[in-house]
Formats: structure tokens, sequence, C-alpha cells
């Protein structure tokens, strides 16, 4: 295999063992992310080869020979002859043996291609290739797996400006090159994931084939080996329609195959979920948290109690409450809506004589903080946790994204308020996180959450923050892999963002690009990141030693409705009514 | 072989630094054999400026041939009991091609010699001087040059006319093509090697004076882009005539009073073989009166400003950068003296 030849190693510039600059010859190019592999002696023995490999950061010509600006003019003009000289930075990725000596002045560049690509960007050793994307010389990157399954490192955190940085597609191109890749070995079937939905309805039709992928995307597809077809065994969840009678899925663009997800009070109460209904600072506030907790504790007695009743009576465990003695206005017993959860803590907390055993040492004042909280999210809330369906009811809309049928879970909160958001992602997480304490590692479950700004912020405590900063920490041994994305990385609690090993920007906003969060790109990557178009990122990871642009495929799934390419059934369909007319 | 010569004649490097001499000095103009007739009436019996043309057409592709020569280091030898002097030098020429077309200048035939030059007849061998491990570069001076006088001055000189010679080589390529007009930098000589029929000379300095008298007084008077009329040099149909003229270089919005120089600042000769035909010595003068102060430099880039020519100065810096470093190449040149 002949190499092609670019220029020589620089002589006027510092050449060093982890940088050095490269002369360009002559009607050659050498651009940003251009990969370049020079071989050199070492001087004492001229048998032994070392091969360095680098990656182009920084591009520059300049006229030679001219000491003044407007030298320039007088250049154009034609009247002084000047050399224009071509030179670009290399930041070297690999020493081939490890001998940190500096390549010599005049010794010659060449570029990196196939196997020396490879090599120069360390995919060679990875025994677990996942594509990552096309660099902009048309090869496939690649992420090593062992540093997002938890087996090395774990967890992907993807940042950029919204809109334009594309972090949701890249996710799902992540996950389609994951599923669709000879790394999962026999967990391949096993391997899950759940994707929350935090934005318009786009996700809803990764069923289906994208009618406008063009054929030069499908080329594409075919240098990165990765299958062209939508997202397989995909479950469909929303939540239900507020003040409906019928539980229907609320969603506007998609109706067939949707499953409507909520929690029965019993539930609630239970799994000590009852926490996660207060978000954000409520928690930090005076005692509020330990009356929380006090009242989380007595309420997982009373469903015990509860559950234990219905087993005594042969029943199914059902989704009500039954208090322990009768509240409210009309004195009632069962607790079977949100409302009546409310009252009934009212009636243990704040109507004299208050329930010493549910108060605790808690001023009255602070009862009364709970209370109107409570009411606060009452309608954000209420058609979500529910205590009025039945046992059969309730198993149907149960969300488990272990579910053996399902490899993906989509679940829509963005009909919900924000607080009902944090409860449903909170609520979600927390369940997975204690059935994966049971389960251990196996299988894998990805977690597709954007806007990590919202659920854990660098400021301030709430227990979805915790259970956050849990997963980010022991998520790895546990097989809870967090795809995380956010607009600003340094909005994100530092231990989110830090432990994952690899690391996705998109283009960012001049401010944010300067912060530390970012510090893995390099200075011209950083420039660069403002440039970004749509459909570009630079990914990181440990072990390659420099940010890589890459652009990721069309999707082949479809990614709004008007993608969507109708199935034969639906043509069939289609070509009946049509023969009907 | 060449060692035994180097050892023979105890040749050591001058302990003084090169930089205490001024660089080869020895004006062009002074090789020209001294006060030649001068007839200033060949173009018209009135001695009056003469206006630029605005007419004259320039043509597309000039050439201007310049070369440069620089003394790496000077070493004294012993033979019997006689000192030998002589020069380590290193001489280059090149030229710069103005495409007025394409806007653009380029050096081009830039070629760098390595030359030995030793007075008393004593012909130097080719010498290779060795260069540290590592480089790829070899230095060796293969153009030997020797004269039957022995003086720090006769080899100096030596190395200047084998410059003159590479100049002349150097201009005669470019004479085959009509399009092409070559200009010299330096005056145009005649020995050896002519350079061909068209050339023009273009000498910057004020070497020599050539005219006298009331004809002298006119100089003062030039205005910029103005000449003085043709004035022959030498004796008609004789060998080493010259048509020659000066002209007042420079821009427009500069004027020598305001910068301090004296108002001969921007007067330069040109200079054209005797046996071009007159009409065709008026039209190149003329042309000159409208190509010259074009490529004039200007004060902030060149001390030499205007005369030095922009094309010519950026030659002479290629030039320079193709030479090599002076204090390298003499440390080497100590170094294998040494051994």
């Amino acid at each position: 295999m002949t190499k092609t030849s670019i220029g020589f190693v620089l002589g006027t510039q510092e050449s060093t063992p982890l940088e050095f600059w490269v002369a360009v010859s002559p009607g050659r190019v050498l651009r940003l992310d251009d990969v370049v592999e020079i071989q050199t002696y070492r001087p004492d023995d001229r048998n032994s080869i070392i091969h360095f490999y680098g990656v182009v950061d920084y591009v520059r010509t300049i006229y030679e020979g001219t000491q003044f600006d407007t030298d320039t003019f007088l250049a154009s003009k034609g009247s002084l002859p000047v050399n224009i000289s071509y030179a670009a930075r290399v930041q070297v990725t690999r020493i081939e043996p490890e001998e940190y000596l500096p390549p010599q002045p005049g010794d010659r560049v060449c570029l990196a291609e196939n196997e020396d690509l490879k090599k120069a960007l360390h995919f060679d050793r990875m025994e677990k290739p996942i594509s990552a994307g096309l660099m902009r010389n048309g090869s496939p990157a690649y992420f090593n797996f062992e540093f997002i399954n938890g087996e090395k490192g774990g967890h992907l955190n993807i940042s950029g400006v919204s809109g334009v940085a594309t972090k949701t597609s890249y996710a799902l191109f992540v996950l389609h090159a994951i599923f669709n890749s000879a790394a999962l070995g026999n967990q391949r079937a096993n391997t899950k994931a759940l994707i929350f939905n935090v934005k318009g309805e786009d996700l809803f039709f990764l069923d289906k084939s994208n009618s406008r992928l063009r054929e030069e995307d499908r080329q594409d597809y075919q240098t990165l080996g990765i299958p062209i077809e939508p997202f397989k065994d995909i479950r469909f969840c929303a939540a239900p329609r507020k003040n409906d009678r019928d539980i229907t899925p609320h969603l506007d663009q998609r109706s067939e195959n949707i499953s409507v997800y909520l929690w029965s009070l019993r539930e609630l109460c239970r799994d000590r979920l009852f926490s996660f209904l207060f978000a954000g600072d409520d928690l930090q506030r005076g005692n509020l948290g330990f009356l929380v907790s006090g009242v989380t504790e007595k309420l997982a007695r009373l469903a015990r109690d509860n559950d234990r009743q219905d087993k005594k009576n042969n029943r199914q465990l059902g989704s009500h409450l039954v208090a322990d003695e009768a509240y409210g206005n009309d004195d009632k017993s069962r607790i079977e809506t949100f409302r009546d959860l409310i009252e009934f803590l009212e009636h243990k907390l704040l109507v004299e004589p208050s329930d010493p055993r549910w108060l605790g040492r808690n001023a009255g004042a602070t009862a009364e903080a709970l209370i109107r909280r409570l009411w606060g999210i009452a309608s954000e809330m209420s058609h979500l946790i529910r205590g009025d369906l039945s046992p059969k009811e309730m198993a149907d809309y149960r969300l488990d994204p272990l579910d053996i049928a399902y490899q993906l879970s989509i679940v829509d909160i963005n009909k919900l308020g924000g607080k009902a958001q944090k409860f449903v992602v909170g609520v979600l997480l927390q369940k997975l996180f204690t059935e994966k304490e049971k389960r251990g590692q196996n299988p894998i479950v990805f977690i597709v959450l954007d806007e990590l700004n919202k659920y854990a912020p660098r400021d301030g405590r709430s227990p979805i923050k915790d259970l956050l900063v849990e997963i980010a920490e022991r998520g790895r041994s546990l097989g809870i892999i967090l795809i995380g994305a956010q607009q600003t990385a340094s909005e994100v609690e530092r231990r989110v963002v830090g432990q994952a090993a690899v690391r996705v920007v998109g283009r960012l906003d001049s401010a944010e690009a300067e912060r530390p969060e970012y510090n893995f790109l390099t200075g011209a990557c950083r420039k660069r990141s403002l440039l970004l178009k749509s459909g570009s990122m630079f990914i990181h990871q440990p072990e390659v030693p420099a940010p890589l642009l890459v652009n990721f495929p069309f999707p082949a799934y479809a990614t709004r409705k008007v993608e969507a390419s109708r199935t034969q059934a639906e043509i069939e369909e289609l070509e009946a009514d049509l023969d009907r007319f | 072989m060449s060692e035994n010569f180097w050892r023979n004649y105890q040749i050591r490097i001058e302990p003084w630094a090169t930089e205490y001499d001024s660089p080869i000095g020895i004006t062009d103009e002074e090789n020209i054999s001294d006060k030649p007739p001068i007839d200033i009436t060949v173009e018209s019996k009135d001695w009056k400026p003469r206006q630029p043309d605005p007419s004259a057409k320039i043509p597309e592709k000039i050439v201007f041939v310049d070369g440069r020569c620089r003394l790496d280091s000077r070493f004294l030898g012993q033979k019997d009991n006689e000192i030998l002097y002589g020069v380590f030098a290193t001489v280059a020429v090149g030229a710069v091609l103005v495409d007025r077309n394409a806007q653009r200048a380029t050096a081009i035939e830039t070629s760098v010699k390595r030359a030995i030059a030793v007075g008393g007849n004593l012909m130097p061998p080719v010498t290779r001087v060795p260069c540290p491990l590592g480089t790829k570069a070899t230095l060796t001076y293969d153009l030997c040059l020797t004269s039957s006088e022995n003086s720090p001055r006769a080899s100096l000189s030596l190395i200047q006319k084998s410059m003159l010679k590479e100049e002349a080589k150097l201009a005669e390529k470019f004479n085959n093509n009509s399009d092409i007009l070559v200009i010299r930098d330096g005056p145009l000589l005649y020995g050896l090697y002519k350079s061909p029929g068209l050339t023009m000379g273009y000498i910057k300095t004020m070497g020599k004076q050539y005219l006298n008298g009331d004809a002298a007084q006119i100089l003062w008077h030039l205005n910029l882009g103005e000449r003085t009329p043709i004035f022959f040099i030498g004796k008609p149909k004789q060998f080493k005539s010259h048509w020659s003229w000066y002209l007042r270089s420079g821009e427009q919005n500069i004027v020598p009073k305001n910068l301090g120089y004296h108002n001969l600042h921007g007067i330069v000769r040109m200079d054209l073989y005797g046996e071009v035909p007159l009409a065709k010595a008026i039209e190149l003068a003329n042309l000159s009166t409208v190509l010259i102060p074009q490529y004039a430099s200007h004060p902030i880039r060149d001390p030499r400003a205007p005369q030095n020519l922009t094309p010519v100065g950026g030659l002479e810096k290629e030039l320079g950068r193709h030479m090599g470093d002076r204090k390298v190449i003499e440390r080497r040149l100590r170094n294998f003296l040494i051994n």
C-alpha cells in the first residue's frame, strides 16, 4: 500500500513528542482533523523506526518573505515575489513504540489511511468497537463499548445548544449503533433502553423507516456497517389525558400501539415514592424534608397493612388505600384519588387534634407547607396517581423498562407539567434502580434523558438529583447507563457529567464553550464548537487523546411524522380505499 | 586529496569576524575602463528633461535578474614564505518573473554556488565540508577560482566576477523569448558572458559620474518619471559601448527633501548595449520612464528606496534564504580547518 506523502516536519517551529508542525508540500492539502503518520529514526540507531500518529488541530498559510502587512498588496499586485507557506500543527495521538523523542525536522509526513488511521486513533485496540459516526475524511469513527457499558467506564454525556446540536438525534444514532453491533454478543436481545421524550412527539415514529433517506445516506450506513432499518420492539408510552373518564394516551400525532403509564396510590406509598412529589428547593426549606420522610414512612406502613389485609381476604392487591380512620368532611375511609390522599394527610397533620405519630415533632407551619405544596401539584399529578382502577387495569398501565417483550421504551413526558415530569422521571428511575440492585448488571439498560440541568442541577438538592448522582456513580456496576444530554454542562451537577466516560459536544454557545467542563476540547476545538453545523459533533473518549469531529448519518428511522414511511399493511389499506372509490 | 591542500598550506580562518569587513564592496562600475568618451547629442541636440511617456506599452512579462555574493569566511595560508589570501564565499543568482497579466511575481531559477578563491595561481580543490550528524544537507565548495594576484582584494574580485558571470548566464536564458523584457540589476558588462541584446541594465548607485558640467545640472531638476535624453558611452561601433540615460524613480507623494535626502535621491541610470539600434533604445528608454517607478520600493520597506526595485528586494531576500546562515557555515569551516 502506497502512502500519500503530504509534506515534511517543519524545522522552523519546535517539534516535540506531543506536538509538531508540518510544512505542507505544494499542491497538497491538510485540513483540520486530518490524521497523519510519520516515521522517524532514533538518531543513534538507524534501524529502529518510530511511528508517530497525530491529528491536525491547526492549519495556516502565510506569505513568506514579507516584512510588512502591506507587502501583501505588493505581492498581489505582482511586484514582490513571495512564497506561500502552508503549515499545519499536529497533536500526537500515539507513538509506536513508545519512545518519547521528538520527530526530526524534514521527516516525511503521510496521510494516515486505513490501518494507519485505525492505529492513529487507537481503533485497532478496541475489542468492542461501536460506530460513532463518520469522520471528515469519510472513514468511520468508533467508540470503545467497554467505556460505555460499564466494563471500564460508563455513561455518555452530550452537550450542545438546543435545535442545532442534535443531541437527541445523536443519542438515538448511538443507541441504534449499539443495538446493531456485534459488541453486545449474546446480550444483544436483552439490552434495553429507556428514552424520555421531552420535546414534541418526534420519537414516536422510531419504529417506521425514514422515507426521506437518500442514496448517499445509504452509502454512509454501508460504510458504518449499520443496517438501514428502524428500531424494533419498541414500547411507546404516554401519560393519560387529564380529566378524561376513559384512560387514553395524551398524544396528538400517533394513536396506535400506545400504552398509558400511571401509578396506583398504593404503589406510591408502598415503594416510598412519595418524596418524588417534592422537587427542586422544596425539601431544602425548613423542616419540610424531615416531615416528608416521616410521612413517607407512615404511608408505606399503611400501604403494607392494606396489602396484608387484601392478601388475608384473598383479594388482588388494590390500587387504593384504606385509611386507618375516617377522614375528611364526609368521613371517608377509602383513599382513591390524589385529592383524597391530600385530604387524608390534612386530617392527620392539620385537623385538630393532629396525629402526633404522623406529625412527629414538626411545627404546624411545616405541616401546612407540606399540604400547601401537595395542593399546588394536585391538578398536575392527579391523573398519574390513581386509586380508582381495578388491579387488572393497573397491570396494563404498569411501565417496566425491563419487560422482556420490548427492547426500547419511549416515555413521553412532554405533555406534563414541570413537577410531574420530575416525578415521572424520578419514579421510573428509582424503580429501575431498585430492580437492578436485585437483578445485577445484566441486562444493561440505557437511559436517554435530555435536559439533565433540570433533573440534576448543579445547585440544590432533590430526591431525583440524588438518584441521578447515584446512577452516575454506581450505575456502571448495576448495568444502568445514562446517556444524558443538556444544553449547558456547566449547569449540571459535576458528579453526573464528570462520571461520563464518553463526552460528546455539539454546537455550543460562546460563553459556555469557555467553561472548564469542556477542558477535554483543545483550544481550537472549542472555537470550532461555536461553528458546528447540525449533525456534527466532537466526541471524546478515554482511549483517544484527541477529540474527533464526526458526522452521523441521516436517521434510517423516522424522527418526524412526515418522514414515516407507510407499512405494507397501510399501503394495502389505502389502495383498497382507492379501489372502493 | 583535498585535505592535503588545506594541510600543506596551513590554512586557517582569518580570526576577525567578517562582520568587521564591508561586504564584498567593489562597485560594479569601477570595472569599466576609466573616462570613456560621452556623446550627449545622440537622441537630440536639445539637452532637456524628457517627459514620461504614458503611451509606452509595458510587456506582459518582465524578468529581473540579480545576484548576491557573500563572504563566508576569509582565510590565510602559508606558501613558502609568502602569505596566501583566500576566501570562502557563497554566490547566489536568481530572477523574478513578473507576470503582469496574472499579477504575480515569482522567484525563479535561483541557484547557489559555494566558491573558494585563492590568489597566487593556486587552484583550490573541490572541498566537501562535513556536516554535523542529523542533517541531510551537504556543504560542498565546488566553484574553485584563482588568479595570479595574491591579495585579499583579488580573491574578492574573483568572487564578484563569478557572480556577474552567473547573472549574465541566467539573463541569457530568457533571451530567446521576445515577449520577456529582461532587466539586470547592475551595469551591463562586456566579458566572457555578455547579456543578450535587449537586456536593460539598471544601476541604482551613482558610482561614477558620466555627465559633467551643464549636462549634469539637469539631474538635479528631473521630476518623477522624467529622464535625460539618451547619451552614448564609448566610441561608436566599438567594443564596450553603451546607450545610457538617467531617470528619476520614486513615488509621487514622497518628496526626498522632506525625508532629508539630497536632490539626487531617486536618480537611477539605465544601460543598454551599444549595438542596439537607436530607435529601439529610445523606445526602451520611454518604456523605462513608466516601468521603473512602478516597481520602485518605498522607504518604509527598504532603506535603498526608491532605487532598489521591489521585485529585486524580494529576490535578494529569497537568495539570502537559499544561501543559508553565514554563522553556521563559518563555524563548520572553522571546524573543518581545525581538523
